[in-house]
């Protein structure tokens, strides 16, 4: 496309012909998006919280299409606009929080790979307990549900021995199959069975537990 | 199965930065790891997820992030899991891959216990150096490994997403799938709190009673020979459907029911096979549900009830079959002449319908009647019995 911006203001005034509920309208935001972010014409900053305000921007503005107005600006004008807006939030909040907070991400320079950062970084003492109390009550099975929930009737294959298996071994699901002499259909249905059957018991205790901390957790987008 | 298949992954894909916040929680939920390899496969887990739950924000799509077992710490100690449930339709699978230099990443890598229950898997691809992850795209069924090139695009995982309208369900409606994860619904009840013993068992079989002979393991063994492609389908159905009542049955039976349902295509004995398996092991992936529900059909005789039955059944692409049944109950030996039973869309319009029918006395003729569709998974619908200007009307959700 030689001129992005005449295509980008077509690509939104086509996309505003669909209700805001459609597929077609969102298949419209799905190549406004892509064609902006291989532009590489986004304002651009170096900060940590750069990414965070350039979701925010996408998520306001393709939620409010109808307020662009292509006789005063064009569309990445208006998005650069509204991201601005947002880095300014973000670097006072910044400010206000920098003698509480200590970077984590001052670590970075010292691992090449930033995932070989994370494995060293593991603090294994916080979540210790979470570990004892699910792996206790794995072997424990106070209300005796995890070893009376069994694959195809066997007594032998159930909730209790399977959680044991994968954890924390994680024993791989086609030596589990050989342990129990399963045939190749039962093969493929041990692992289904873990997910439909099993995991769900893990869930509730994980629930029960109070481990889910729901402010761990983006704001729903008001719509 | 590709709309457009002259287009390449890069034509489609969605390019997205990775916020710091998903970072953040990423570290968080990989800290809790045991071992630096699951560490890693978490932190890789969590951005996938944290990067489509961006993404369907901005598409405004609601999802619910904390209901996913990769956000419940216990569960993600058994399992290798990135799942993120998509608000009245299902659970989406979001698979994380990582750049290649070399771009020689052909394929995804799905673990098994992952591999069920997922309305779909969406493959991102994370480039950590450049905090840059891109959607692929999505396939709607996965085995151990994803080819790339079977990637459908974005677009399509939209209207997969959104093939039906959500405005369609009703907070009052029965939702069918939570049968299948053995939770009970007000009202419906097992087939045996209903029907006499002799009778509840053969409910879903025409009313067929059970031949009082085929009792013992020798019984069994003959009636799994009749599962044999060679014996005609009907045979097979109604061989099928009695082992699921034979005292005898076991192991066995439940393997040679597994291994009829892989191989027949045929809908009744396909039924048979799966609700004979909902009795003998209801924890068998393919195992049916039935449910029952009294209805009084004529508001000023109480002891004239029909039962209205709903049998579902797992189906391919997390579609499930779902089989009505009306048969009479209390005083009445047959159905009432003119009794209709009606699948409706949430709009109202008709889709189904089968009424009662009479001898040329007027007597009524049908001692049971039914009908048997599979609705689109996350699609409303309602059922209605009208006899005269009595209606009764349910609403499920498939």
């Amino acid at each position: 496309m030689d001129n992005i911006h005449a295509h980008l203001r077509q690509l939104v005034a086509e996309a505003c012909t669909y209700p805001p509920e459609s597929v077609e309208r969102r298949q419209k935001l799905n190549q406004i998006i892509r064609t902006i972010m291989r532009s590489g014409k986004l304002w651009r900053e170096k900060n940590e919280y750069y990414n965070d305000a350039l979701q925010e921007t996408w998520e306001y503005c393709c939620g409010h299409l109808e307020e662009y107005d292509p006789e005063r600006a064009g569309v990445i004008t208006w998005l650069d606009n509204h991201l601005k807006k947002r880095l300014r939030t973000w670097r006072d909040r910044k400010y206000r929080q920098l003698n509480r907070q200590v970077n984590l991400l001052n670590t970075e320079a010292s691992f090449a790979d930033p995932l070989e950062r994370v494995a060293a970084d593991r603090d294994i003492q916080p979540v210790l307990e979470i570990w004892e109390q699910t792996t206790e009550w794995v072997q424990d099975d106070p209300n005796q549900i995890l070893c009376s929930t069994c694959f195809r009737n066997c007594p032998h294959i159930n909730c209790q021995v399977l959680f044991l298996k994968r954890f924390p071994s994680e024993t791989p699901w086609n030596d589990i199959a050989s342990d129990f002499d399963l045939t190749p259909a039962e093969t493929k249905d041990l692992p289904k069975f873990y997910n439909r059957k099993c995991l769900p018991l893990l869930r509730e205790f994980g629930a029960s537990q109070g481990y889910i901390d729901p402010n761990s957790t983006p704001k729903k987008r008001k719509s | 199965m590709i709309s457009q298949p002259m287009q390449t992954l890069d034509d489609f894909s969605i390019p997205l930065l990775i916020p710091t916040q998903a970072k953040r929680l990423a570290e968080q939920f990989a800290a809790q790891q045991p071992t630096s390899q699951r560490s890693k496969q978490v932190y890789l887990n969590t951005l996938a997820v944290c990067i489509v739950n961006n993404y369907l924000r901005i598409m405004g799509i609601p999802t619910n992030l904390p209901a996913g077992d990769c956000w419940n710490p216990s569960v993600r100690l058994y399992a290798d899991v990135a799942d993120l449930e998509v608000v009245g339709r299902g659970r989406l699978e979001c698979r994380p891959i990582r750049v290649q230099g070399d771009l020689d990443s052909t394929a995804c890598i799905v673990p098994p216990e992952v591999q069920s229950s997922r309305l779909g898997y969406v493959i991102v691809e994370l480039d950590l150096e450049q905090e840059l992850a891109t959607i692929l795209g999505f396939v709607e069924t996965a085995s151990d490994s994803i080819p790339l090139t079977q990637l459908r695009s974005p677009d399509e995982l939209l209207a997969h997403l959104l093939s039906s309208s959500q405005t369609e369900t009703v907070p009052t409606s029965v939702n069918l799938r939570q049968w299948l994860q053995d939770v009970v619904t007000t009202g419906w009840e097992t087939l045996e709190t209903l029907f006499p013993p002799e009778l509840s068992a053969a409910a879903m079989r025409d009313g067929q009673r059970k031949p009082a002979v085929l009792e013992n393991a020798d019984s069994v063994a003959a009636v799994i020979r009749l599962l044999e492609p060679d014996q005609p389908e009907d045979i097979r159905a109604q061989a099928a459907g009695l082992l699921g009542e034979m005292d005898g049955s076991d192991l066995t039976t439940i393997n040679a029911l597994t291994e009829l349902l892989e191989t027949t295509e045929d809908e009744e004995t396909r039924w048979q096979a799966s609700l004979s398996l909902g009795k003998l092991d209801p924890n068998h992936d393919q195992a049916g549900v039935v449910r029952v529900k009294a209805i009084h059909i004529r508001p000023k005789q109480t002891s004239e009830q029909v039962a209205l039955m709903v049998a579902i059944t797992p189906k391919a692409n997390h579609r499930i079959g779902v089989w009505l049944q009306v048969q009479p109950l209390g005083s009445l030996d047959v159905l009432p002449t003119g009794l209709t039973l009606r699948v409706l869309s949430m709009s109202g319009e008709t889709r189904l319908q089968v009424e009662a029918r009479s001898d040329s006395e007027g007597y009524g003729l049908d001692r049971s009647m039914g009908r048997r569709f599979s609705p689109p998974p996350g699609v409303g619908f309602r059922v209605q019995l009208q006899l005269g200007s009595t209606i009764v009307t349910e609403d499920f959700l498939a």
